[in-house]
């Protein structure tokens, strides 16, 4: 885009063209970016694949060799590297889970062994870590009851004591952060109020307190942020708005300026959308806006469940409702 | 992929750029290559150790690369300290967790890693203290640099007396400083839960008002006096910054706490917090009438609607009189807020209704 266009307004979701741009990153085996990324491909690829369910074009995937590779990532212990060459972690079995929910295919692996794996996480204090090195955080709170939820079984984990520990880094204003005492951050506020959703606790949360603090996410640009005072990011699309959506409170934001704000930040030429407009696109913020605007119900979306984000379809055929 | 601004198609590109990435793709995707190879065969000599911290410097959140330095040396580092060998590793991935956290201050990874060796006792508590503070001094934002200035803290027993102070001292060099802000609203109650104070001016302070003794969990009166006041300095310098309003409304949810701890003891208990309530009215008055432009004092507005539904609750038990001078005061109050705040008009709406408790709970 030249200097001159660098107002121009792109009111309409370029959908053939992220289609194509997330179809072609995997193939791109000869950039930085697919080195530098390997660690969290599985993330990558369940980004990629929830965005084409979402767009309605996840026929264009090679969905088998997907299938495929996902399945090669479980490792011994039950869990899922982010790669092939990379360790168990609760943060990529999430991922492998989903989009093995996703292809309808949790049949395919051992259930009984992953979910021993993420309950063998679960601490004294009903907190779990990422893997066996121990790293505490709330998201992983979320990744472990989300898989379980996922395998049929959340009381493979002390469900319990994992909210009361998640209550335990609620913040006076009302979010959540990694652990208890550390301040509130728009992606652990998901992870924290989807968490306890799962675990039908969504009473031992302050819900106007928390839904005031994520509704002043949103900045002047229409964009949200993550944490009071920095810079909006499409991203926080999903992360502020999951959460208001689970507490009914979506209307506490100006949805148009938000939807606005996505479209903004998408890549004319190569399809894709970035953190902010001008900026770089990647998968990331691909999938965040797409499911931003999904779970606003805009642009003709498959729509997103917002606490297991997935389409609401796969939730409903694994729960057989 | 954060703040990276795009570069449109067609853009000729700089031959010399386009070799050094060439260069840093052969490099980095070699040096994955030979590591995880060597991880996979389990094999921990000296040279793939130097090799995997070359990969860790160019990309700290590898995390594999960094069980595989831990496996590599959680017997040496577990084992008798003072070791040569292992004084010389520990100094080794201390400057490697530095060098990546200059790489990227916000590497969960590598942050976990400079964990790990202080939680096997092989580090000194007071250097990281240092470290930390140099981190946050350079981006005082960094919530992983303060989750782990916080385990320090508790590890090095730290008097939490002297990390109100150093948040105190952030909070002065930058009003906006929602982080520090944050670290007090945790320091606060502990700090007042182990009582007796200890500082002269906390035990001057208590010795005026010896009858406000705190209820469990809750700030003293005396204590909640002296934020309110270092909020006001704050707001009056910029009362569009949202850090010192969100601490504001924990302090009231305080003062409101105390009113309701206090209502059985009587009038003369509870004018202590109604005296404080109607000065922050008056504050948030006062700043109104001194800022002639409206659409600036989103915060003094919502402030003050909200302080005027606390002192109705506080009058009546039970909420705003119906149909009184301060329920017309308040509707009119939210009906600015909608017309200069439209993206929460939904909240402005919904609390004007009263579905939407935000202060007026107790903490």
């Amino acid at each position: 885009m030249s200097a001159k266009d660098l107002n121009k307004v792109i009111n309409t979701l370029l959908r053939d063209k992220h289609a194509q741009y997330i179809a072609s990153f995997e193939k791109n085996k000869e950039s930085f970016e697919f080195y530098a990324t390997e660690h969290f491909r599985m993330s990558g690829v369940y980004w990629g694949v929830t965005a084409m369910q979402l767009l309605g074009n996840l026929d264009l995937m090679d969905n088998d060799a997907i299938l495929a590779w996902v399945l090669s990532c479980q490792r011994e212990d039950g869990g899922f590297g982010g790669s092939e060459r990379h360790d168990s972690h609760l943060l990529y079995t999430l991922s492998a889970i989903q989009i093995l929910a996703l292809y309808g295919a949790l049949d395919r692996i051992n259930a009984d062994r992953t979910l021993s794996y993420i309950s063998s996480l679960q601490q004294a204090d009903g907190s779990f870590a990422g893997d066996t090195w121990g790293e505490i955080d709330t998201r992983f709170s979320y990744c472990a009851l989300l898989c379980c939820s996922l395998l049929g079984n959340l009381h493979a984990v002390n469900v319990p004591k994992a909210v009361s520990y998640i209550v335990s880094c609620q913040n006076i204003d009302g979010g959540f952060g990694c652990t208890a005492g550390n301040e509130s951050h728009a992606g652990q506020v998901f992870c924290c109020v989807a968490a306890l959703h799962l675990a039908g606790a969504l009473d031992r949360l302050d819900r106007d307190l928390t839904c005031w603090w994520l509704c002043e996410r949103q900045t002047k640009s229409g964009g949200l942020n993550g944490r009071p005072e920095k810079l909006q990011d499409v991203c926080y699309s999903w992360w502020c708005l999951s959460a208001l959506s689970i507490l009914d409170c979506l209307h506490w934001i100006d949805r148009d300026a938000l939807s606005s704000f996505i479209l903004q930040c998408q890549d004319e030429e190569r399809g894709g959308i970035a953190d902010r407009p001008e900026d770089m696109v990647d998968v990331f913020h691909t999938f965040f806006g797409i499911a931003g605007l999904s779970l606003m119900g805009l642009c003709d979306l498959e729509p997103i469940d917002p606490t297991y984000a997935l389409p609401v379809s796969t939730v409903h055929s694994i729960r057989g409702t | 992929m954060h703040g990276r601004p795009r570069v449109p198609l067609g853009t000729p590109e700089d031959p010399e750029k386009v070799k050094a990435s060439k260069q840093r793709l052969a490099l980095f995707s070699r040096l994955c290559n030979e590591v995880l190879a060597r991880r996979a065969a389990r094999r921990y000599d000296p040279e793939p150790m130097i090799l995997a911290a070359k990969l860790l410097e160019q990309n700290p959140e590898v995390y594999t690369v960094w069980n595989y330095r831990r496996e590599a040396l959680q017997d040496t580092l577990q084992g008798e300290h003072g070791s040569d060998a292992a004084d010389a590793a520990v100094k080794t991935e201390l400057q490697l967790t530095e060098t990546a956290l200059q790489k990227n201050p916000k590497s969960y990874a590598t942050w976990h890693h400079r964990k790990w060796l202080v939680q096997l006792g092989v580090v000194s508590l007071e250097r990281e203290l240092k470290l930390v503070t140099k981190l946050l001094a350079v981006d005082s934002r960094n919530f992983l640099a303060w989750a782990y200035r916080r385990f320090v803290v508790e590890r090095a027993c730290v008097p939490l007396e002297d990390e109100e102070q150093y948040s105190m001292e952030c909070i002065n060099a930058n009003f906006s400083n929602y982080s520090a802000w944050h670290a007090r609203t945790v320091l606060l109650p502990r700090i007042h839960a182990a009582q007796p104070t200890t500082s002269l001016a906390d035990l001057l302070a208590a010795d005026s008002a010896p009858n406000q003794a705190a209820a469990p969990g809750l700030v003293p009166l005396w204590a909640l006096g002296q934020e309110l006041d270092v909020v006001q300095q704050a707001t009056f310098t910029d009362p569009e910054d949202q850090s010192a309003w969100v601490y504001h409304r924990w302090l009231l949810s305080q003062l409101m706490a105390h009113h309701t701890a206090q209502s059985s003891k009587g009038q003369a208990a509870l004018k202590e917090s109604e005296d404080m309530l109607n000065q922050e009215i008056m504050r948030c008055e006062a700043l109104l009438e001194s800022e002639t432009d409206r659409s600036k004092c989103k915060w003094p507005i919502l402030t003050l609607a909200r302080l005027l539904e606390l002192r109705g609750s506080q009058q009546t038990g039970t909420g705003v009189q119906e149909g009184g001078p301060d329920q017309q005061l308040i509707r009119n109050l939210y009906g600015e807020l909608m017309d200069i705040d439209p993206m929460r008009k939904g909240y402005y709406a919904d609390a004007l209704e009263g579905k939407a408790n935000v202060v007026t709970r107790p903490v």
